[in-house]
């Protein structure tokens, strides 16, 4: 209960804050010079998938609900933001990198309010009915994109202009964190953790169900828009293609791979789905076969996930409360 | 009219498909309460064992032979893949939670595609005429042909001899047992592991007839293929009310009609959306689908 | 005499033509404590369930400080003061026993989603307050000890007592126990008594409670209402039922 960040005023807040972009902006400076492009761009992609991760995890890990349309999430808040800066781009503004930002954040407003949406199935539907739900809202929506010529259709958008990157990404993925950590640790996130564990209970508490539900639902799709934001104007292409229904599955895997409900887990999951198909490169071909091998054993020996329930440095008790 | 009619034979033998890949998602939810994800691949392997064996006997002239073997062939092949499946990734988990075997299947899935892919390769491949297609009837705008016709027919008889199989027999008896109360169908003296595979091989020797008769009217056989498909057969379950018989034969229909509707009455590019908007209208009107039976929790 | 805190006429629910509860009826005067028995399947938990706000009657009504809560939900049930607890015990197994009992004080939070994300004052003072109260509520009951401990790893008992706690921590007006002493022995159902009389006094609760034990139920409640088949049969003391022959008929079975 008692995290440091808790006990922080505002002066200590605003400095480490500071300082963490500081170091972000550091980091990404020496990336560029430093590093392989190509390890670059796995390390961006781990951190869009982070995002991914930490926001379904809400819906999926701590609400209790089963979402499989995080894509459809993704798909808008990239559309959304792309259209802004590409297609439609209001003035030279949306063009400069805070511009960007100011359209992936729009973007994920967007999809909060999609998410909203797709949220209030959840009230009356349960289990892998509401999966299917999510997964066939998360489909129109990639249909819808897919006929809208304006966007591109099936070919998608191209020419987005490139300006997230490695601190952008990485600075979201922490905004993510923050938000997401805070979120539980109040008594907003407990009503969210309770429904998940008993929503009878829950309700007989005083706690709103119905509305808890819709707001996971909106919250997570927020973040989810985020990230399709960040994954378009880093790639500088969109298609439909790259939101199908594998990308949801990909998505809870990360989340149901590090442990459900918690953040830590969901981000090593997100780092560890992004990460070994890559590293898994050198088997050539095979690799496609050893990542979903690893996902069946991984399921048959430690079937709560790499971390289970818990964060990873509850894993370490160093400190005695 | 006869525009109309026209669609409704194609959404017929389309739905035919979906209904026999549907029923196979429902029989294993029926029983185990998940979604078997593996479901669609068994469908393309299906697919896959039919191309080869047809392919063998391209020599045999004879029709019927070529068109029974291919048949037995994928249906065995299903069969095998199916119970294989069951035994080394399902049953480990039968006691785990529900999510843990839902992500195994998405494995499942997975690992046949990639393994498919690497097998023969991701260029799709045409599946030989074993059959010609034949009008048999035609008017000014409208086609009826025997490919069409033996897709509805084998698919309505293929649903009814489920349906008495689940109904009639000691087998089926068993079955609903499992899928009424598990641990106490074991109690009484089930072999529910048994009976489990059963209802899988049962289930996949379906998908595995559902792609032939796929293969014979759309011949594009590819490793992905089964993705699509996969997806629209299991919506049809749930919309159907997943776990009962008669609602994925409906559904599968009823999807199958959707489909060929839409194409023609509004765009093809559509036709993916339809279920969908279909799925989520009946769902939210009717929660558990619409032959599902509501569990009440008890408080 | 002291109105009535809670006043239940004629509720009454059926399922698929089943009658279960038919024409209950209760008064509670703020402070008492009640019983309500009843052989299995009498209809107990389902005026609960009614109570609650689980299910909704079909008919009747049921007035709290003087507004009817037929037809209300069961999260608005219990803003405006009435808590239960559950037989079959529904603990949010994977939180803390004290983040158990914070939920249970959920309708006091003040503070929005931004007060949570910038850790502004008011949020750190509001959740300080609430821990403080709820670990009081927790030393009340017994489990204070324990209040880093996962709700699911606590004893039985102790996750009944935890039950009590979350519900006093909606501060109720009206308090509904269901068999909370089911699965315990003798000398801590003795003990649980004990406990429910004394939070009667202090939080100035109203207490209906179910209970199978009549030796208990006859020891400290003032009033009893007993059901049969879904229906009233006998209201009074405690020495007014075990007279009574209705009782001793439904639960002897004579014919």
């Amino acid at each position: 209960m008692s995290a440091p960040s808790q006990n922080a005023g505002f002066l200590k807040q605003a400095t480490i804050t500071a300082v963490f972009i500081a170091v972000l902006w550091g980091v990404d400076q020496l990336l560029q010079i430093g590093l392989n492009p190509y390890y670059v761009r796995v390390v961006v992609n781990c951190g869009i998938a982070a995002i991914l991760a930490l926001s379904l995890n809400l819906i999926n890990g701590c609400a209790g609900q089963f979402s499989l349309g995080h894509a459809g999430f993704m798909a808008v808040g990239a559309y959304v933001s792309a259209t802004l800066t590409t297609v439609y781009p209001a003035g030279e503004f949306f063009q400069s990198p805070l511009g960007v930002g100011v359209a992936i954040t729009i973007g994920g407003i967007v999809a909060a309010l999609a998410g909203y949406l797709v949220g209030l199935p959840s009230l009356r539907l349960k289990g892998d009915y509401l999966a299917i739900v999510t997964l066939g809202f998360s489909e129109m929506i990639r249909v819808c994109f897919l006929n809208i010529p304006a966007v591109g259709g099936a070919r998608g958008m191209n020419g987005i202009p490139v300006h997230s990157s490695f601190f952008w990404v990485y600075l979201w993925a922490a905004l993510a964190w923050v938000f997401f950590w805070r979120l539980l640790r109040s008594g907003r996130g407990r009503a969210i953790l309770a429904l998940r564990d008993d929503e009878t209970a829950a309700e007989a508490m005083g706690v709103e169900v119905s509305h808890f539900k819709v707001v996971s639902f909106s919250l997570s799709s927020a973040f989810a828009g985020i990230a399709g934001g960040l994954f378009a104007h880093y790639q500088g292409f969109i298609d439909p293609q790259s939101f199908d229904f594998s990308r949801s599955v990909l998505v809870v895997i990360m989340v149901v791979l590090g442990g459900m409900g918690s953040l830590s887990g969901a981000v090593l999951g997100a780092v560890v789905v992004t990460v070994l198909p890559e590293s898994l490169r050198v088997f050539e071909s095979y690799r496609l076969i050893i990542f979903p091998l690893v996902l069946i054993l991984m399921m048959l020996l430690r079937p709560k996930g790499i971390l289970g329930h818990r964060e990873i440095w509850e894993f370490f008790p160093r400190r005695a409360k | 009219m006869q525009a109309f009619i026209q669609n409704l034979i194609n959404g017929l033998a389309l739905g035919g498909v979906y209904a026999l890949v549907a029923l196979g998602y429902t029989m294993v939810y029926g029983i185990l309460q998940f979604i078997n994800f593996a479901h669609s691949e068994i469908f393309m392997l299906g697919a896959f064992a039919g191309l080869f064996v047809a392919v063998a006997l391209q020599d045999v002239g004879s029709t019927p032979v070529v068109v029974t073997a291919v048949v037995f062939a994928s249906m065995a092949a299903c069969m095998a893949v199916g119970a294989l499946v069951e035994r080394l990734a399902y049953r480990p988990l039968r006691s785990a939670p529900r999510l843990n075997v839902l992500i195994t299947a998405v494995g499942v899935s997975l690992l046949l595609q990639n393994a498919a892919q690497i097998l023969w390769g991701a260029t799709p491949r045409v599946f030989p005429t074993i059959l010609e297609t034949q009008p048999l009837w035609q008017g000014t705008e409208l086609v009826l042909t025997n490919v069409q016709l033996i897709v509805i027919v084998v698919s309505a008889v293929l649903v009814f001899g489920l349906s008495i199989l689940v109904n009639r027999t000691k087998l089926g008896m068993a079955m609903r047992a499992v899928s009424f109360d598990f641990d106490v169908s074991s109690l009484m003296g089930i072999p529910t592991d048994r009976i489990i595979v059963f209802t899988f091989m049962i289930g996949c020797s379906l998908a595995g007839c559902a792609s032939i008769l796929y293969g014979i009217s759309y011949p594009k056989i590819e490793p992905m293929m089964g993705v699509v498909i996969g997806m629209k057969a299991f919506v049809a379950a749930v919309f159907g009310g997943i776990g009962s018989l008669t609602g994925a034969a409906v559904g599968g229909l009823v999807l199958g009609l959707s489909e060929s509707f839409t194409i023609y009455y509004v765009s093809s590019t559509f036709r993916d959306a339809i279920a969908f908007a279909i799925l989520i209208l009946v769902l939210l009107l009717r929660p558990s689908g619409l032959f599902g039976v509501v569990r009440k929790e008890k408080v | 005499m002291t109105p009535p805190v809670l006043e239940v006429q004629d509720l009454s629910i059926s399922f698929g033509g089943l009658k279960a509860v038919a024409g209950f009826g209760l008064t509670l005067r703020p402070g008492a404590l009640e019983g309500l028995i009843g052989p299995n399947g009498a209809g107990k938990t389902t005026v609960f369930n009614l109570l609650s706000g689980v299910y909704t009657a079909d008919s009747g009504r049921f007035v709290l400080d003087g507004a009817d809560l037929r037809g209300f939900s069961a999260y608005r049930i219990s803003h405006a003061g009435i808590a239960r607890t559950f037989q079959n015990i529904r603990v949010f197994s994977h939180l803390t026993v004290l983040e158990n009992v914070l939920v249970g004080f959920h309708q006091s939070i003040r503070y929005g989603y931004w007060d949570a994300f910038l850790l502004t004052g008011r949020f750190r003072n509001d959740e300080a307050a609430m821990e403080q109260q709820a670990l009081a509520l927790l030393e009340r009951v017994g489990l204070a000890s324990r209040a880093g401990d996962n709700a699911r790893d606590l004893p039985y008992g102790d996750q009944r007592r935890l039950e009590i706690a979350r519900a006093l921590a909606t501060h109720p007006k009206v308090l509904l126990l269901d068999e909370p002493a089911a699965g315990l022995n003798t000398v801590e159902k003795e003990q649980l008594m004990g406990l429910i009389a004394k939070i009667r006094d202090e939080f100035k609760v109203a207490i209906l409670v179910i209970e199978h034990d009549m030796k208990l139920v006859m020891g400290i409640c003032e009033r009893i209402t007993v059901l049969d088949h879904g229906e009233v049969i006998a209201t009074g003391t405690p020495k007014e039922i075990q007279s009574n022959p209705k009782v001793i008929e439904a639960y002897l079975g004579v014919s």
